[in-house]
């Protein structure tokens, strides 16, 4: 590829299936097809969004690309690296380039120890400094995240949840990524403290020269941070675009219907709710054809038998829907 | 801490355990001081005396004496030594055995297997029946006991330690924790092991009183501790053949044994309450 060097992370037609076993044989009855046949690129310093209702597989995705989940297949590079099937050592060194920010700051910090440990231990553990060199860029990263020096040796239950994502950001940035995929950041947080942690977010990025995936249910905060925005449903990538191209040119149905139901100052742009009928389908049984088509109110024939391949338009909007083929 | 051992003091029966409890080590630790006789000085003109309260009973043996004028609380409170020591010792090495295979077949799933099927087999024969069988063929004595009852107790600790660490391994800050590229032996030490200590704890107040039950059973079939050792399983045996004429030389070490295990059980459960790490 090209731009290879461009790009923080590609992924090339991954899929996540779990086994579904059988309660007594343990034998494998049908696949949750969690991630299915995703291919993205995310630019050096580019911030991703990637949005989708819950149970479409956008945690998934982000705990594939960190190799909590080993993928059914499909290729991961990291800075041009491929890390599919990486191991030990070599898995360790590409770790440091990509990590995680994670939903539940109560559920991310250990409760048993000290938020300065927890920061401090990526970095000695690493053997990129020793255990006091390892403290005091831990207590540097404190600052920048807008903790104090004296919250060093509090544990995690004596914060708040806004602090305690400061702390799981502070650990996050402790080995100097290329990447951070932050899913679901803010979306515990009070909308006030959702604004601080967003902002804290744009800041570094510029300052660490980080790329973000941002993985969230809500449209508001994509648009507020993301420079591309990716679309999910049920394991699929239905579109991706610009941001601008997204909130003025939707292009598949979901989008259109996820973007009618934001609320919206502006009279001129005031779209219509387009409410969906029935409930997301079960990802183990997704229905044939397209995988929006018992839901889609602009469904044709074809969507039912043939799934729609990925069209890419001049622009580099991506969509995968029938209507454009 | 302070505070939560206030907290925990308000209600009245916690204090009471803690109370006995805190007698029952005294006289372990105190028995040469606190016991007014001798725990094996015998004296036939005294046979079988009553306790004070009786007819025919004194303030010079409290509890009265037993079949060879030994006296009875004297020999309790030696006997609360043998009890405390092997019930905290068993305890400890089973816990040791238990919490180590309980992490390792939690953490790593090709062990589990092999660990959870030996607890499985081991889990089939009770407790007291194993220690029976094992100490029948090998022979009884102190250290004996404390071996035998930490390799048939550490199955209680394992299965619930391995539960714990199935649940903990999966959650945010173990894969956190997995990502930024912290080793295994590190993670099962310093991440999760502080998370299930006070389960590990808990189990083993229950374990201890376990342990000194199974040694008072075992001494009172003869296959304990030697039977010229002032234990309460041993008084117990001895004192059954004169149950109808002599009710005092079988009832207060079974006393002792029950209040001892009452108590043990809850402050282990008064523990499990309290010691559970906060979350929020
Ligand atoms: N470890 C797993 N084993 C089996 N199935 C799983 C596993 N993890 C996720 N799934 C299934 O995969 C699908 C996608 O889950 P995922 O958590 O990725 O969704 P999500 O988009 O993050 O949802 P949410 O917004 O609720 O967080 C769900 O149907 C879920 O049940
Ligand atoms: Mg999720």
């Amino acid at each position: 590829m090209t731009n290879a060097n461009q790009n923080v992370l590609e992924l090339d037609n991954i899929k996540m299936y779990f086994p579904i076993k059988s309660p007594f044989l343990k034998r494998t009855v049908g696949y949750v097809k969690a991630v299915d046949d995703i291919s993205l690129s995310i630019r050096k310093g580019e911030t991703l969004g990637i949005v989708g209702e819950s149970g479409c597989g956008k945690s998934t995705l982000g705990r594939v690309i960190m190799r909590i989940y080993n993928p059914t297949s499909g290729e991961i590079r990291i800075n041009g690296e491929d890390i599919t099937r990486a191991k030990g050592q070599e898995l360790k060194k590409v770790r440091k380039q990509c990590q995680m920010v994670f939903q539940d700051p109560f559920a991310s910090l250990n409760p048993t120890m000290r938020v300065g440990e927890i920061v401090s231990e990526p970095l000695w553990v690493n053997k990129i400094m020793d255990k006091k060199g390892a403290e005091s860029k831990a207590k540097e990263l404190f600052e920048r995240v807008g903790l104090r020096e004296s919250d060093f040796y509090k544990f995690p239950h004596e914060f708040s949840g806004g602090q305690k994502q400061r702390v799981g950001i502070a650990r996050a940035l402790a080995l100097n990524p290329n990447l951070i995929i932050a899913d679901e950041a803010v979306s515990a947080l009070d909308v006030s403290i959702q604004a601080q942690i967003l902002n804290l977010l744009n800041e570094l990025k510029a300052e660490y020269h980080l790329a973000y995936m941002f993985i969230t249910h809500n449209l508001a905060v994509v648009k507020h941070i993301s420079d591309r925005i990716g679309v999910m449903y049920l394991g699929h990538l239905v579109e991706l675009a610009d941001k601008k191209e997204i909130f003025d040119h939707p292009l598949h149905p979901y989008t259109e219907a996820l973007l009618s139901a934001v609320p919206v100052v502006d009279k001129r742009k005031r779209r219509e709710r387009i409410i969906l009928s029935g409930d997301t389908p079960n990802p183990a049984k997704p229905p044939s054809g397209c995988p929006f088509s018992n839901r889609c109110p602009k469904c044709m024939e074809i969507c039912k038998t043939a799934a729609p391949k990925k069209m890419v338009l001049e622009n580099g909007h991506q969509v995968a829907c029938h209507l454009y083929q | 801490m302070v505070k939560q051992f206030k907290k925990v003091m308000r209600s009245p029966i916690s204090w009471i355990a803690f109370t006995l409890i805190t007698v029952f080590v005294l006289c372990a630790v105190l028995s040469p001081i606190l016991a007014p006789y001798d725990a094996g000085a015998q004296n036939l003109r005294e046979r079988f005396v009553p306790p004070f309260w009786m007819e025919g009973g004194s303030l010079n043996h409290i509890l009265g004496t037993d079949d060879l004028g030994r006296d009875i609380l004297s020999r309790l409170i030696y006997g609360s030594r043998t009890s405390i020591a092997v019930g905290f010792l068993a305890a400890c090495f089973s816990g040791g055995i238990g919490i180590t295979l309980g992490l390792l077949s939690g953490y790593f799933s090709k062990l589990d297997g092999i660990i959870m099927r030996i607890a499985d087999i081991q889990l089939a024969f009770p407790q007291i029946l194993l220690s029976l069988s094992i100490v029948a063929i090998f022979g009884g004595g102190f250290t004996k006991l404390i071996l035998v009852l930490g390799i048939t107790g550490w199955v209680s600790y394992a299965r619930v330690i391995r539960s714990e660490v199935l649940s903990i391994k999966t959650s945010d800050y173990i894969l956190a924790a997995q990502t930024e590229g912290v080793g295994g032996a590190r993670i099962l030490l310093r991440h999760i092991l502080p998370n299930i200590i006070a389960r590990a704890v808990t189990i083993s107040t229950f374990q201890m009183a376990t342990a000194i039950i199974t040694e008072s059973s075992l001494s009172f079939l003869g296959l304990g501790i030697p039977p010229n050792v002032p234990t309460w399983g041993n008084m117990l045996q001895s004192g059954q053949l004169f149950v109808d004429s002599a009710w005092w030389l079988s009832f207060f070490p079974g006393l002792c044994i029950m209040l001892i295990v009452l108590s043990i059980n809850l402050l282990g459960d008064v523990l499990r309450d309290s010691l559970a790490p906060k979350t929020s």
